[in-house]
């Protein structure tokens, strides 16, 4: 290792320019290039920009009545009716990643060089004897005394200091935030994992809207992924380019099903305006009531494996629920039965079931004894229940809910007494598989935590030499370093040169110059 | 109407009363700042900044009072977002405010928090109520996600503000810019604020057209409607501009040195881009837990990503590609442009799922 000596303090500019990033291949040089890092932010906010005035997706027809028919045409062959997915948008995003990727590759080195080298650097620079950020005391104190005492005025900015030694100097290296030194790649790499969660969701991940009846129960698709080694011709654009790939995607089923109990909504007083969508469900396992929860808007249940039910919709399909009063032959009470539609319902120990068979919401006498439905207005209900005692089937009756006294059971002793009918909810959940959660959560956090430490943490470093005079003493040079905010890093600079003059001038110690 | 509703009614009106009074002190505050520019007095400064504030409490007290009224955050909807927007403008303006001498810069960021909660009274009245939340808004991250956005664009006002007193300062925004630029600006503000009015019906739009004997314009004749509009913002802002024009030039006497405002303006990003950063993030995980996936390209979300770009160009340019200054000071007003359409120009001329924020 040379000698260090004052004249080789860095400067700013020196260790910089020292630490330049090695030339990189042309190629990598136009990928990771800040030309092609400013064309795609361009490229990318203008796309961006164009979906958000053009109606996407399911929205595309409108294209047609809000631009006309040859405007349509164009943006059918364009693709700017899905611009988020068509090939040059991805082009754009895929340029971006591989920009990031390059970007990172070719300055990293860069940093390392500013963080870890400056101290090699400094001790070979020839250059540049003083900078902004240089201060030198010519003192009496011998060098290790000195050494001693400015480690102490170091230390005031500086708490853990580095020493390396020369065969004649020795040399104090202070540093803090070395973070965000680091940020910008930080902050890279974070999108980068954000763009890869992206992928991962697209590649692997499932979203199935199930909607199930209260009473009812359903299977939960969900698309999965099998091996399948092919190849498929993919289209980018004019170009038709071979694809190969490893797997295959399929719609299969989860191993459980989904049973709603009971779908709730709920408005707040006096108001249209919704306070609640809840479905009360179960999950059945193997026939089994595994166990019983509620989905909300903004509380989903986490079924595990990366699977999730969202409270996403929710309607009437046009079927009811019968809500009635019997009474059972040789029973003294009647037994209050909610029955929704075409399911079998057990009459507690007496042996009994009903379901409901038939449901005319707006029933009409076609003949004697033959009832029609006249529409689907819930204008006359009638009900047509079929009765099992010990499982042989009794009776199959029809009841007229606004003809009550007409009992055309044929069991004596059993009668039904109409309460109400209620159309029948259903709920929309979407089960949602997302492997790209841990991509998204560690690339969120790393551009958080890169983009506050690059705007509220400051890489600074600090130097004190420590060298012997001829003829004894020693010469304290104090040099400081800082990426930005030098402003800021004046004062800082001052209150060291103050600490280190206080350290080297206390006591007896005789100083000059 | 029974004491409930009559209790509510109470509440909705105090609370927008307290709104309509923050407006008359912000004014104040204003013509304190325009006094002492014109003046040069000192005790105006004092003032202005003793009002202003005054003006920061009374905004979080107003705040406060509709949080515990609403039972709920006060940012469901655009007129109390709109409030918050005033605040987060006025806090981060109290801070520049204290780091420098800055009473022009007062005279151009006041009105943004102004322009704010005045364009939100102007709301029809049935859209400036308290309203229980919707399901979906039913969730801590309302309160954690909305302020960091809505307090990132009060730091953009200030680099809107920096952005142009640096070009005045150095000369490159000129009287004909001046001109120019309201030229074209306030007739399509006009146009807009004609669109707004008429897709809402707000009684002051009635009130408006029928005291100008223009009732066929309140009835929905749009075609007209815009045009009167935009004729009338083009008038509003061809006065406006002549007014700046008979400023005497001891109003720059008052602007800091094109460094300082640089180094403000890159300061008011440096708040601003982390907190939109932080924003957009916090709302990609409520997207997440309110409909399982982060991101939908939906359009609010696509413009704050379009404006978190301009400022990272803004960031790039200054810190890697040595632009400073001038050429700085542009993408400075494109992304307070961008962050205003982000804001207002969705929320009206798009749709998407964030319609809730409609008014």
């Amino acid at each position: 290792m040379p000698e260090p000596n004052a004249a080789a303090l860095p400067r700013e500019e020196a260790v910089l320019a020292a630490a330049k990033p090695a030339p990189a291949a042309p190629l990598a040089r136009i990928l990771g290039s800040f030309k092609l890092t400013l064309s795609l932010f361009a490229l990318l906010g203008l796309f961006a920009a164009l979906g958000t005035f053009i109606p996407q997706g399911e929205d595309s027809p409108r294209i047609l009545q809000d631009y006309g028919p040859r405007f349509y045409q164009l943006a059918l062959q364009l693709g700017l009716d899905h611009v988020y997915r068509s090939w040059w948008f991805i082009m754009v995003l895929a340029m971006m990643a591989l920009n990031l990727i390059m970007v990172t590759w070719v300055r990293v080195p860069h940093v390392w060089r500013i963080s870890r080298e400056a101290d090699a650097v400094l001790l070979k620079d020839p250059l540049v004897p003083k900078t902004a950020f240089t201060r030198v005391w010519e003192s009496d104190l011998d060098p290790l005394e000195a050494l001693d005492r400015a480690r102490r005025g170091l230390q005031v900015e500086f708490p853990r200091l580095a020493q390396k030694d020369g065969p004649r100097s020795r040399l104090l290296v202070g540093e803090r935030h070395y973070l965000s030194l680091w940020a910008a790649h930080i902050v890279h790499l974070g999108l980068l994992l954000l763009l890869a969660g992206g992928v991962v969701k697209i590649l692997f991940g499932s979203s199935q809207p199930v909607a199930i009846p209260e009473g009812q129960q359903s299977p939960v698709p969900v698309e999965k992924v099998r091996i399948d080694p092919r190849i498929e011709w993919l289209r980018l654009g004019p170009l038709r380019l071979p694809l190969p790939l490893l797997y295959e995607r399929y719609l299969g089923t989860a191993p459980f099903q989904v049973y709603l109990d009971h779908f709730s909504v709920r408005y707040y007083p006096g108001t249209v305006n919704p306070r609640l969508f809840r479905s009360d469900v179960k999950i059945i396992r193997g026939g089994q009531v595994q166990r019983a929860a509620s989905i909300r808007v903004n509380s989903p249940l986490d079924m595990g494996g990366g699977l999730l039910l969202y409270q996403a919709s929710w309607g009437y399909d046009g079927l009811y629920s019968a809500q009635f009063r019997v009474k059972l032959p040789g029973e003294r009470d009647q037994l209050e039965i909610r029955a929704p539609y075409k399911q079998r319902v057990r009459l507690l120990n007496t042996g009994w079931e009903l379901e409901v068979v038939d449901f005319y919401p707006d029933a009409g006498m076609a003949g004697p004894g033959q009832l029609v439905n006249e529409s689907d207005d819930l204008n006359n209900p009638a009900i047509r229940v079929q009765f099992w005692r010990h499982g042989v089937k009794k009776t199959l009756t029809w009841f007229v809910y606004a003809m009550p006294d007409i009992q055309m059971a044929k069991v004596p002793g059993l009668k039904l007494y109409g309460e109400t009918v209620d159309p029948t909810p259903f709920t929309v959940l979407d089960a949602n598989l997302d492997p790209s959660v841990p991509f998204a959560a560690a690339g969120a956090l790393l551009v958080l935590c890169g983009t506050f430490s690059a705007f509220y943490l400051f890489y600074r470093k600090a130097w004190v030499l420590v060298e012997p005079r001829e003829g004894g003493g020693s010469r304290v040079t104090l040099a400081g370093f800082v990426r930005r905010n030098k402003f800021a890093f004046q004062r800082v600079f001052s209150r060291l040169g103050r600490a280190v003059d206080e350290a080297l001038t206390s006591r007896d110690a005789s100083l000059k110059g | 109407m029974d004491t409930t509703s009559a209790a509510s009614a109470f509440q909705n009106s105090l609370s927008q009363g307290l709104f309509i009074a923050l407006l008359g002190v912000l004014a104040g505050s204003w013509s304190l700042y325009l006094a002492h520019v014109l003046t040069g007095k000192e005790s105006y400064h004092r003032w202005a900044r003793r009002v202003l504030w005054f003006a920061v409490v009374f905004n979080a007290a107003a705040l406060a009072y509709r949080w515990v009224a609403a039972g709920h955050a006060p940012w469901a909807n655009q007129y109390e977002s709109a409030t918050m927007v005033a605040f987060g403008v006025l806090v981060i303006f109290t801070y520049f405010e204290r780091e420098a001498r800055l009473p022009l810069l007062a005279l151009l960021v006041l009105p943004a928090a102004m322009v704010a909660i005045a364009a939100a009274n102007l709301l029809p009245e049935q859209y400036k109520m308290m309203e229980p939340l919707v399901p979906a808004l039913q969730s801590y991250w309302l309160k954690i996600h909305v302020t960091c956005m809505l307090t990132s664009y009060g730091a953009f006002a200030s680099t809107f503000a920096l952005s142009l007193l640096y070009l005045i300062r150095v000369g490159a925004w000129t009287r004909r810019t001046t001109w120019v630029a309201l030229g074209i600006s306030s007739p399509l503000a006009g146009w807009f604020f004609g669109y707004v009015h008429q897709s809402v019906r707000s009684d002051f739009w009635n009130w408006l057209m029928t005291s100008l004997h223009l009732t066929e314009l309140a009835a929905g004749d749009t075609a007209k409607a815009y045009a009167v509009c935009a004729a009338g913002g083009l008038a509003v802002g061809m006065l406006l501009a002549a007014a700046l024009q008979a400023l005497p030039a001891k109003l720059m006497e008052s602007v800091p040195s094109a460094e300082v405002l640089d180094e403000l303006n890159y300061r008011s990003v440096a708040i601003g881009f982390p907190l939109l950063t932080l924003g957009i993030i916090l709302g990609a995980v409520w997207g997440h837990v309110a409909w399982g996936r982060y991101w939908g390209w939906d359009p609010k979300e696509t413009w704050a990503f379009i404006s978190w770009l301009v400022f990272a160009f803004f960031l790039h340019m200054r810190v890697f590609g040595g632009w400073s200054g001038r050429k700085i000071a542009w993408v400075g007003l494109i992304g307070a442009g961008s962050i205003v359409f982000t804001y207002w120009g969705v929320n009206f001329l798009l749709s998407g799922l964030h319609a809730y924020a409609k008014p």
